[in-house]
């Protein structure tokens, strides 16, 4: 297996307005191999989203070595090896949906028929195929998040950064876009996912490996491997397996949890 | 999404289909668009009739109308224009050969008008040998009609046929239900307005206030159905004045206003001191303009509108392309995008809204600034000179009728402006239409 990110030591101090240190990240040591599905789970304010901005050169550590595909993060994100999903979909509301998935495609000049014959493939695997011409206000939340998605993909990056996905979404939404982000991950032969996200269900479900954070300083509190069989299921939810490792999470977060109080 | 949620272990191809029919809109809205262009075209149909044939054009109230030199041509455009929105695109004239008779029928009709209006080669003069002469020069006691009238009444039949194909096109008579619909909507700013035009009446006639303190609308209207013909030409000319001071202003507006948001460290020294400036009644430096430019000549007046419109277009041009969402920026930042792709992919579509509302306002703006500049001296054939002479005259209704002119001049530019935003911001959401 190839080792597709390897973080030694990192730390990230941000200073805030009032004058005091923030410890996002405190030494964090991780590799993460190629076709790995990495969940990062923390209470808020433990650094996660960071360390995922980090990985994405989006922002630049404090100390510590990071090396994405054996370059470093700047050199990573200029060579577009990365897809990015943010918490919101983030799609520019003066395209259509087919314009917005063709974003990135344009920007990388591709030919305008490569552009939209990728485009059609992608939104055709999030299941949005007839839905090329709306604009995004005429979605629904968890539609325009798949398009955010399929416009991530649409350069076909070997590694996908999700930042809260579905954080925004109810919770029927939510299972069916883990469902449906398990079959991409599937397709998408040998493609590592880094997920950040605070749910403790969602992040079993999807991982192969759950990264439980501790906040302030961002710490790894405990890696925790989920080997539940693949293809995952709805019906892997029901398993034995899986309520175990729920709690396992769940207990590897509490512990941290008591330490500092509930504050959070 | 609610009811699509419900069974989530649906195959997929069940969800997509489930999924259109939650998302399925109601069918879109008929607009009052094709309305208001085919309303535009019969009006520029029968303007064109008038003024390429002398006699239309110097014994007819409304051919005088549209006497003004750089209008005429304006009109044969504006001729051309509408045909071309309103044939559209030929591959849909064969769907019959009437149609494609008669859009060729209006085509021919634009580029006779074209050449008789814009190049003085009448082509129907030509054959009824009428000398050209006649088509370029004001008609006096001792010009030579013959065959004008002739000439008039073919090119009459010419523009009746015109007319017909469009009301056939256009077909208003099955269109009631959409008038009705409009006018429900809007009945209550109708019901106001035809209120405060009764008011204005009745008060006036209850408590006998004097005329020349402030004409009864029935006056004003009097007045300005004798005048318009002046009063079109007189509101031309500084209609004018507005548009180039606008085209100045607002273009250099947005230049600088690009050039600012670019080095934040300039616009940050910049804005503080155009907000400053911006508080300054500028219409007050109307006689200094002069001063600078010369009173007789347009240039002042159209720096003055330039100064005028520049500022609120600077300032809105900086604000759109300098309040972009941080995400939206983040996600060009992941694509290791040049700082000229974020700003023509992101950065100007962004503005575009803020540009807009900005020129929107100076259209006002403009108007404003193209009369007032006229009440501090220099040319006489504009609306704001002759709303000063005739208040100076005691022709009050006059000056009202001039008054009513400007606003119609002034909501014609607005709405042309709001029509060039509402074509290239189809998106946003106050345009929704789907």
């Amino acid at each position: 297996m190839t080792t597709i990110i390897s973080m030694r030591n990192l730390s990230k101090q941000f200073n805030t307005k009032d004058g005091t240190v923030v410890h996002a990240l405190d030494n964090i040591t991780l590799d993460v191999q190629q076709g790995e599905f990495i969940s990062l789970i923390g209470p808020s304010g433990c650094g996660k989203s960071t360390l995922l901005r980090v990985i994405a050169d989006l922002v630049e550590p404090t100390s510590g070595d990071i090396r994405v595909n054996d370059k470093t993060p700047r050199q990573a994100r200029q060579d577009r090896d990365y897809g990015f999903v943010f918490q919101n979909a983030t799609l520019y509301d003066w395209r259509t949906v087919i314009r917005n998935v063709e974003l990135p495609l344009e920007i990388m000049n591709y030919s305008r028929e490569q552009r939209t014959q990728r485009a059609k493939e992608m939104l055709s695997l999030v299941e949005l195929a007839g839905f090329e011409d709306k604009y995004p206000w005429q979605l629904s939340g968890g539609m325009q998040q798949r398009v955010s998605i399929a416009r991530a993909l649409a350069f076909q990056p070997r590694l996908l950064l999700m930042d809260e996905p579905f954080g925004a979404l109810d919770e029927m939404t939510r299972e069916r876009m883990n469902n449906e982000l398990l079959r991409i991950w599937t397709d998408m032969k040998e493609m590592s996912v880094i997920f950040v996200t605070h749910s403790i269900a969602e992040a079993v479900y999807l991982s192969t490996r759950v990264v439980v954070l501790s906040p302030r300083p961002g710490r790894i509190a405990q890696i925790i491997d989920i080997d539940l069989p693949q293809p995952r299921t709805p019906e892997t939810r029901d398993m034995d397996a899986y309520f175990h490792l729920t709690s396992r999470v769940r207990y590897a977060l509490r512990g941290h949890m008591a330490n500092h109080g509930f504050d959070e | 999404m609610a009811d699509v949620a419900q069974d989530l272990n649906a195959p997929p191809g069940l969800l997509r289909t489930m999924t259109v029919s939650v998302v399925a809109a109601p069918p879109p809205p008929q607009r009052l668009g094709r309305d208001a262009l085919a309303a535009l075209l019969l009006f520029v149909i029968m303007v064109t009739w008038h003024i390429q044939n002398p006699v239309l054009q110097f014994e007819t109230q409304f051919g005088s109308a549209f006497r003004n030199a750089t209008l005429q041509p304006v009109m044969a455009l504006l001729l051309a224009l509408t045909i071309v929105i309103w044939v559209g695109n030929p591959a849909r004239w064969r769907q019959s050969p009437l149609k494609m008779g008669a859009s060729l029928a209006l085509i021919a009709y634009t580029l006779y008008m074209m050449a008789a209006i814009i190049f003085r080669v009448n082509l129907i003069g030509v054959v009824l040998n009428i000398d050209a002469a006649v088509f370029s020069e004001r008609l006096s006691a001792d010009t030579a009609r013959d065959g004008l009238d002739a000439h008039a009444a073919i090119t009459g039949i010419f523009a009746a046929v015109a007319v017909l194909i469009v009301v056939a096109g256009w077909r208003p008579w099955g269109r009631f239900a959409l008038y009705g619909a409009a006018i429900r909507q809007n009945l209550s700013p109708l019901i106001v307005a035809a209120l405060v035009l009764v008011l204005w009446e009745g008060l006036i006639i209850a408590f006998e206030i004097e005329a020349f303190l402030l004409p009864r609308p029935s006056v004003i209207a009097g007045a300005f159905a004798e005048t318009y013909p002046r009063l079109v030409s007189a509101g031309w000319n500084t209609f004018q004045n507005a548009l180039w001071g606008f085209i100045f202003g607002c273009g250099a507006g947005i230049v600088t206003g690009i050039f600012a948001a670019r080095f934040t460290a300039f616009s940050r020294a910049l804005l503080p001191v155009a907000i400053m400036i911006n508080a300054v009644p500028i219409i007050a430096l109307a006689p200094i303009f002069n001063n600078w430019f010369g009173a007789l000549n347009a240039a002042s007046k159209i720096a003055i509108v330039a100064v005028l419109a520049y500022f609120p277009t600077m300032i809105s041009t900086i604000k759109g392309l300098t309040s972009v969402d941080a995400l939206s920026l983040e996600l060009m930042r992941s694509y290791a995008a040049t700082p000229l792709v974020v700003f023509r992919k992101l950065r100007v579509p962004n503005a575009l809204p803020y540009i807009f509302s900005a020129l929107k306002v100076a259209t006002t703006l403009s108007m404003i600034a193209a009369i007032v500049s006229e009440y501090f001296g220099g040319s006489t054939a504009g609306l704001g000179y002759k709303i000063r002479d005739d208040a100076g005259l005691f022709k009050y209704p006059d000056a009202w009728a001039s008054i009513v002119m400007a606003s119609l001049f002034g909501i014609v530019f607005y709405l042309t402006v709001s029509a060039v935003e509402r074509a290239s911001m189809r998106w946003h959401p106050s345009f929704r239409e789907k």
